[in-house]
C-alpha cells in the first residue's frame, strides 16, 4: 500500500485549492457584495453632499463657518474609520447599518471637502466678476460658472476618494455587518480553508472595483476633452 | 441726446492709497468716451465702480435716473451695462455658443432657441460664425476677446465698458479687436473705452479723458487732445509713445 501523500505544502497549495467550495461560496459573497455596495453608495453620496457643503462654506468665506468646518475636516481625516465605527456603534449605540453609512460619510466628507475645495480654488476669482458683470446672481455664478469648472479639476481627486472609501468599507464587519469580509471570516471559521476564502475575497473586491475604476478613468478623459478641447 | 450716465465727485481709496479723486463726467447716449492714462492711474477702478465690482467711497454715479450704491440691485444694472475685461474671462467649460447664451437664458429667461439665434448673429458680426461649437481653449487671444464682446452684447446692454481689452494681445490680434470695436461704435453703441492704444483712442472716441494719479487732468475731443495737449502732464504722457532715431544712443 502507498502511504497517503500530502500536497498541501508550499507552492503546491495554489494548485490544490478546494475549487468546488469556492464556487459554492460565490452566492454568499454576491449577497454580501450587495451590502458592501449599499453602504458604499449611501456613504459616498452623503460624503459628497457633506464635502460640497463644507467646500462652499470655505470657498465663500462664510463668517464663523471657517473654523468649525476646518476642525471637522481634520477630525474626519485624522481618525481611523475603525475607531469612528466603534464610537458610533458601541459608544453611541447606533445600529450596525446606519452606523456604517454614517461613519463612512463622516470620514469621506472630509476628503471630499478637500478635493472640492481644491477644485474651487483652482478656478480664477476673476471668473466670478465676469459672470456677475453679465447680471448673473451669486448663486447662478456658483452653479453655472464656478462649480462646473471646479468639478473638472476635482474629478481625479474625487474618483480616488470613491475608490478609497469603497475599500474602507472592509472594516464594517467589526460592528457585525455582513459584508464580504464578514463572509470570508465566516467561511474560514467553518471550513478552515483560509486561502480559498481570502482569494475569493480578493476576487470579489476586484469585480466590484475594476468597473468603477474604469468608469472614473473614462469620466476623466471625457472631462479633459471639455476642459482642453479636442 | 440724453444723459445716460453721470459721475460726480467720485473718489476711491484702497487703504491709504487714493486711486480716484473727484472724478466727474457725463456720458450721453450713443457717445463713445475714451479714457487714457498711465498704468495704475485708476482707469480700471473707475469702470469697475460703474459696474458695482468696487464699492463707492465718495461721490455719486447716476445711471438712467437711479443713484448707484450699496442698495442698488446690481443684477439689474449689470444686465444693462456690459463689461469686457483685459483677460477675456471666458467660461472655459462652455462652448463659444454657450458662453454667449448663458446670461440671456439665465438672467433674461430667454428661450434657448431665441438666445442661440441672437448669439449666432452676434458671433457672425464679430467674425466668428465658424467657431460657434469651439471651446475657448481652441481660440486665439483675439478670437477669445471677440467672443467676450459678443457675450456682453448678447444682454443687449445700454452701455458697454471696455477695460484695456487689447492689452494682452499681439499687434495683429489687437487690430482685429479694435476693428470689431470701431464697427460697434458705428452702430452708435454707447461705450466707455479704456485703452493704451493711442491711435485707436483717437479713432474711436467722441470725447477723451486723460487720467493721471486718479484725477482728470484733461478732457476734450480726441483730435484736439492729440494735436495740442493743454497740460504739461499730458504732453509728457504722450511723449512716451514717440520714438526717434536718436533714442538709441
Amino acid at each position: 500500500m502507498m502511504p497517503p501523500v500530502s500536497y498541501a505544502t508550499g507552492a503546491c497549495k495554489v494548485f490544490s485549492l478546494d475549487y468546488a467550495n469556492m464556487l459554492e461560496s460565490a452566492p454568499l459573497f454576491a449577497r454580501a457584495a450587495l451590502t458592501t455596495l449599499k453602504i458604499s453608495t449611501a456613504g459616498i453620496a452623503l460624503a459628497l453632499i457633506i464635502g460640497l457643503a463644507c467646500a462652499f462654506l470655505l470657498y465663500l468665506r462664510i463668517p464663523l463657518a471657517g473654523r468649525p468646518v476646518r476642525a471637522y475636516i481634520e477630525l474626519s481625516r485624522n481618525t481611523p474609520l475603525l475607531v469612528q465605527l466603534f464610537l458610533l456603534h458601541f459608544g453611541l449605540k447606533v445600529d450596525a447599518m446606519p452606523c456604517s453609512v454614517a461613519a463612512l460619510a463622516f470620514l469621506g466628507g472630509g476628503y471630499m471637502a478637500e478635493a472640492l475645495r481644491g477644485g474651487l480654488e483652482a478656478v480664477e476669482r476673476a471668473q466670478i466678476e465676469s459672470a456677475l458683470s453679465l447680471g448673473l446672481s451669486r448663486w447662478q455664478t456658483l452653479c453655472f460658472v464656478i462649480l462646473p469648472q471646479a468639478l473638472i479639476v476635482a474629478v481625479p481627486a474625487l474618483g480616488a476618494n470613491v475608490i478609497f472609501l469603497l475599500k474602507e468599507t472592509s472594516v464594517v464587519s467589526v460592528v457585525a455587518v455582513t459584508d464580504i469580509v464578514a463572509v470570508a471570516k465566516d467561511l474560514i471559521s467553518l471550513y478552515y480553508e483560509t486561502t480559498e476564502a481570502l482569494i475569493m475575497l480578493v476576487l470579489v473586491y476586484l469585480v466590484l472595483l475594476l468597473p468603477i475604476c474604469l468608469a472614473i478613468r473614462h469620466l476623466e478623459r471625457r472631462v479633459k476633452h471639455v476642459a482642453f478641447g479636442n | 441726446m440724453s444723459k445716460i450716465l453721470s459721475v460726480t465727485g467720485l473718489s476711491k481709496s484702497f487703504g491709504e492709497h487714493r486711486v480716484l479723486d473727484d472724478i466727474s463726467f457725463c456720458l450721453e447716449e450713443r457717445q463713445v468716451l475714451t479714457i487714457i492714462g498711465a498704468s495704475g492711474c485708476g482707469k480700471s477702478t473707475l469702470l469697475r465702480m460703474i459696474n458695482g465690482l468696487e464699492t463707492i467711497d465718495g461721490g455719486e454715479i447716476h445711471f438712467d435716473g437711479q443713484t448707484l450704491g450699496a442698495h442698488t440691485d446690481w443684477r439689474q444694472v449689470r444686465a444693462q451695462i456690459g463689461m469686457v475685461f483685459q483677460s477675456y474671462e471666458l467660461f472655459n467649460h462652455l462652448s463659444v455658443l454657450d458662453n454667449v447664451t448663458l446670461a440671456p437664458i439665465r438672467v433674461q429667461k430667454k428661450k434657448r432657441r431665441e438666445a442661440e439665434e441672437l448669439a449666432a448673429g452676434l458671433l457672425a458680426r464679430v467674425g466668428l460664425a465658424d467657431k460657434v461649437k469651439a471651446f475657448p481653449r481652441q481660440l486665439s487671444g483675439g478670437q477669445k476677446q471677440r467672443v467676450a464682446i459678443a457675450r456682453a452684447l448678447a444682454m443687449q446692454p445700454r452701455i458697454m465698458l471696455f477695460d484695456e481689452i487689447t492689452a494682452s494681445l499681439d499687434p495683429e490680434m489687437s487690430q482685429e479687436v479694435c476693428h470689431t470695436l470701431l464697427e460697434l461704435a458705428e452702430t452708435r453703441m454707447t461705450m466707455i473705452v479704456v485703452t493704451h492704444e493711442m491711435g485707436f483712442a483717437q479713432a474711436i472716441g467722441d470725447e477723451l479723458i486723460f487720467l493721471d494719479e486718479g484725477r482728470i487732468v484733461e478732457r476734450g475731443h480726441p483730435d484736439d487732445f492729440f494735436a495740442a495737449p493743454q497740460t504739461e502732464r499730458a504732453r509728457r504722457f504722450l511723449k512716451r509713445f514717440e520714438f526717434h532715431k536718436g533714442d538709441r544712443k
